[in-house]
């Protein structure tokens, strides 16, 4: 029976590698909700509901591992997971354009003075990416976090490779850990 | 009702004459938008050096001052005065110019004495000299002439011991790697200024040279903004009896993950 269960949230816009990552980092296959696509983005389906994965660390110990939707129209399954998050992962796509207003949309909906949930953002499909255009896209989204007073870290991933996704786990533990000492609402 | 005072200087050259302008631009742009925030205040000029006491929406405000620290006109910003009140100070006014060495400004630095419960010197932060008075306005090549990244390492470690710093932005991949040091410093810096003693208690270092080197290492990337140990005090508040039972199980998670991700990678 597991009790001690920490949520991960994964955010991010249609092709980012969400339902990727989940695959790589848990040890369950997740169950997938993909369904046809209303939207062209170059493969048949794409994710419209929420992708569960598990990471068990211990017989009583899991981490669920949550894929939503980027679109603020879903942001009735963002609040499904919205409580007490372990952490929130939002994913953006190097080589299309920083999508701003989908990014901040996420971003006031899941922080809040009256929350702490360590943020972390992954910049995937970094493969073409030249350190020009990775500072360019990294600019953008700081200055994003920046207007909402977050402090986030900012990383290349690849949803397909183990260490990368190790990295991100071991970055959100790090957050984790210090916001257990800090007053997240006082700071500024 | 949240209550924010910080001081700064100004990229503004005091021997141009446009120096009066470039002021009054400041105070009507921050007129206007705090209008528009229902944010209300004072500022305080004398040469370039700057105190702004701000009040209003937490959220709104900790917006401003993180953009005012990171906008490139201010330097040397530093928060000097962070708690909360019942009602504003000085509702009337959206952002009011006050004069150096006035009657007026006594008032006013009397008034937010009197109000904002915190132990710091307020009297001694805004010792500032009217521009007419000043040392730099004799010199004023002097200041330009020693810019920040040039204090020496002595002075360098007399301020990160002396002050609470906090993290701006996390450094890029593109600049530095992320080292399980960095990282844990950087996650420590994001929530909230810390002192060198915070540091210290709860090990965000293999070893003192790290700490430092590190610490060197984000200022140099211009990354820290630095505030007076008085904020400490309101920064720090006890963990209620209900969150113990939480933050016990988030250690008993952070340590079996820890196992976890060691094990992968010692199967890798």
């Amino acid at each position: 029976m597991i009790k001690n269960y920490q949520k991960l949230a994964i955010v991010g816009e249609v092709g980012s590698g969400k339902t990727q990552l989940i695959r790589t980092i848990s040890d369950i296959s997740p169950f997938e909700t993909d369904v046809q696509s209303s939207v062209d983005i170059g493969k048949e389906f794409t994710t419209v509901g929420i992708d569960y994965g598990r990471l068990m660390l211990d017989s009583d110990m899991a981490l669920g591992l949550y894929g939503l939707p980027g679109q603020k129209r879903y942001a009735f399954l963002w609040d499904m997971v919205n409580q007490g998050l372990w952490g929130l992962l939002i994913l953006v796509k190097h080589g299309t354009g920083f999508n701003a207003e989908m990014f901040e949309s996420i971003l006031g909906h899941f922080r809040s003075p009256q929350s702490y949930t360590p943020i972390l953002v992954g910049i995937s499909h970094c493969e073409q990416a030249t350190p020009q255009s990775l500072d360019a896209m990294i600019s953008a989204i700081e200055h994003s976090l920046c207007s909402h007073a977050i402090v986030a870290p900012i990383i290349p991933i690849d949803p397909r490779d183990i260490e990368s996704s190790l990295i991100l786990l071991e970055l959100f533990d790090s957050l984790n850990s210090a916001s257990q000492e800090a007053t997240p609402d006082e700071s500024v | 009702m949240k209550r924010v005072g910080y001081t700064s200087k100004l990229n503004i050259d005091l021997s141009d004459t446009s120096y009066s302008s470039e002021i009054l631009k400041i105070v009507n742009n921050s007129r206007k938008k705090n209008k528009s925030l229902g944010i209300t205040g004072v500022i305080l000029f004398s040469g370039v050096t700057i105190f702004q006491f701000l009040e209003g929406n937490a959220e709104e405000i900790a917006k401003l001052i993180h953009k005012i620290s990171r906008d490139p006109r201010h330097r040397d910003f530093s928060i000097v005065l962070n708690c909360k009140g019942d009602e504003c100070l000085f509702p009337d006014w959206s952002m009011r110019l006050v004069s150096a060495g006035t009657a007026f400004q006594k008032e006013v630095i009397n008034k937010i004495h009197q109000h904002c419960d915190i132990t710091f010197d307020l009297t001694s932060t805004l010792t500032i000299k009217s521009p007419s008075h000043s040392d730099y306005s004799k010199n004023p090549t002097a200041e330009r002439a020693s810019p920040k990244k040039q204090i020496p390492p002595k002075n360098y470690q007399h301020t990160i011991k002396s002050s609470a710093f906090q993290l701006k932005a996390w450094p890029r991949s593109t600049q530095v790697e992320l080292t399980r040091d960095i990282t844990r410093l950087c996650s420590a810096l994001s929530t909230g200024p810390k002192t060198l003693d915070n540091l210290r208690a709860n090990a965000y270092f293999s070893n003192e040279a790290t700490l430092l080197k590190n610490i060197t290492l984000l200022d140099n990337l211009k990354l820290l903004t630095y505030a007076s140990q008085a904020i400490m005090n309101v920064h720090t508040k006890p963990i209620a009896n209900h969150q113990n039972k939480d933050e016990g199980m988030k250690s008993r998670f952070s340590q079996a993950l820890k196992r976890f991700v060691g094990s992968v990678k010692m199967n890798a």
